[in-house]
């Protein structure tokens, strides 16, 4: 009785994250087509990892303890997916770190619209003190 | 509890809204302008996919799909580090200095 | 103008598709149906615990395939690899005597944030590797799928730090080589030893005419795999080793030419 409850639980906690986790998802999609340059898209991108993939892999393993259809191996899943989803945590800020430090550091992307340039006034200055 | 019923019209709903997703981000993966938005653009994608990889490991109900969204993960990383390394090399792991 | 390459890839991949659909259309009935037969023989026995005479003792009947059905294949894979990685090999060791060491000044790597990140991630791609490679008769994955993935590690430590990093962490050139040498050894080992009590070559299970009665198939209620374990592992070895060696040694070469090539 009191098993089939926390299945209950687990399960509709598990489709409410994915279901969020979908529509960050769609939202970074969004952020990522119409934003301007790559740095303003680094938080689309930022929102569509943790968000949009984090988020519903931890949904995803909480589904699976739930699964009456994996039987024996749904401690695996969600082993397996609460691991992907910290590695995913640690992956994607760095990802998204060492791209911007190349795109910035190599003039690879354009930084047209700029609003303000917080970097460049920091090297300035440590260059000319 | 049936939750193979529950899911077999969850998964496709949630993964129809997650095709969106991959659809607006191959689209920058094809206009992308520079490199670097290309490559974010794929990581995303790649994040995405090993999301659709669980979802469908609990849809078939088979666990050894999952393995994939472990190494997808790991993928888009390296993937990140050595097109930052190309970039700001120009070499992979030369080490022949700037 | 620069859209061309992506259509000519697309023109490209379409014809492909379109020439394998074509002659799958024109495949004969009757290989097709021989063809089905195998694949039912295989499917049928690979796990039949209640009539072992052709079986394989993995539930994975890929691994069952690779390693014990076509096992001649996958060794002479594994022969042609150890050849073409050998030249390889040989000119990189070559590279690094001229040098005398080639233990120069290292290059200093992408930032703090990538290499804690690469330190933590390592462990994580060692121990699933070194799984997919021990778990290859039960689940999809195996000896060359985990020394794939066991090779982005050091690969991933060669962007972050350099490949002097690699060196000092312990892939040295010449015991890289012997533990590859090793893992080839072993393969063989297992390959042959049937042979000594009048088996056949690359036997796994009990099998009619033979004096071999098999690599253990349990342990207790555990699945052992019988030889394909211990082939798996080899293999992970094999080919783990190969992918480091040939990153050495692109490297060594790639300083010999820069080094000639500057002054």
């Amino acid at each position: 009785m009191i098993n089939a409850v926390v299945d209950q639980v687990l399960l509709y906690v598990g489709m409410a994250l994915v279901t969020v986790g979908a529509v960050y998802d769609l939202i970074a999609g969004i952020g990522m087509v119409r934003f301007p340059n790559f740095f303003v898209r680094l938080h689309a991108a930022t929102i569509g990892a943790v968000g949009g993939a984090a988020l519903p892999l931890v949904g995803i393993a909480l589904i699976a303890l739930a699964s009456d259809q994996l039987g024996p191996y749904r401690f695996g899943v969600c082993a397996v997916c609460l691991l992907t989803a910290a590695a995913i945590l640690i992956t994607a800020p760095t990802g998204s770190h060492i791209l911007a430090y190349a795109a910035y550091k190599t003039h690879a992307s354009p930084r047209k619209p700029c609003v303000y340039d917080a970097l460049r006034k920091f090297l300035e200055e440590g260059e000319g003190g | 509890m049936n939750t193979a019923h529950v899911l077999s019209w969850f998964v496709p709903a949630v993964t129809s809204i997650f095709l969106a997703a991959f659809t607006l981000y191959i689209v920058r993966v094809v206009r992308g302008p520079t490199l670097p938005d290309i490559v974010l653009a794929i990581d995303c994608l790649s994040y995405d996919l090993a999301v659709f990889v669980a979802l469908m490991s609990l849809y078939y109900g088979t666990p050894f799909l999952v393995i994939g969204a472990l190494l997808l993960s790991l993928w888009a990383f390296i993937f990140d580090v050595f097109v930052s390394k190309y970039l700001v090399r120009r070499d992979l792991g030369a080490g022949s200095g700037d | 103008m620069r859209k061309a390459p992506y259509i000519a890839l697309a023109v490209v991949g379409c014809a492909a598709l379109t020439l394998v659909a074509v002659l799958g259309a024109f495949a004969s009935p009757n290989t097709l149906s021989r063809v089905r037969a195998l694949g039912e023989f295989i499917l049928y026995n690979t796990f039949n615990v209640f009539s072992k005479r052709w079986w394989a003792g993995s539930p994975e009947a890929v691994t069952a395939v690779l390693w014990d059905y076509r096992g001649l294949d996958t060794i002479f894979e594994t022969t042609v690899l150890y050849a073409a990685v050998a030249g390889c090999v040989v000119l990189g060791y070559t590279s690094l005597l001229k040098r005398g060491g080639g233990r120069d000044e290292a290059g200093r790597g992408l930032t703090v944030v990538v290499k804690a990140a690469t330190k933590i991630l390592f462990a994580l791609i060692l121990i699933t590797s070194v799984n997919i490679a021990l778990h290859g008769y039960i689940t999809p994955g195996g000896g060359f799928a985990g020394g794939s993935t066991f090779a982005i590690a050091p690969l991933l430590v060669i962007a972050a730090y350099s490949t002097e990093k690699v060196v000092r962490m312990g892939f040295r050139f010449l015991s890289s080589a012997v533990v590859r040498s090793a893992g080839l050894l072993a393969l063989a080992l297992v390959v042959l030893s049937p042979l000594i009590y009048y088996g056949f070559v690359l036997q796994n299970q009990l099998k009619p005419n033979s004096g071999f009665p098999g690599y253990p198939a349990f342990l207790g209620s555990l699945f052992l795999g019988g030889s394909l374990l211990y082939l798996n592992f080899a293999e992970f070895l094999v080919v783990g080793m190969e992918y480091v060696l040939v990153f050495l040694a692109f490297h060594f070469i790639d300083k010999l030419m820069g080094g000639e090539g500057s002054g």
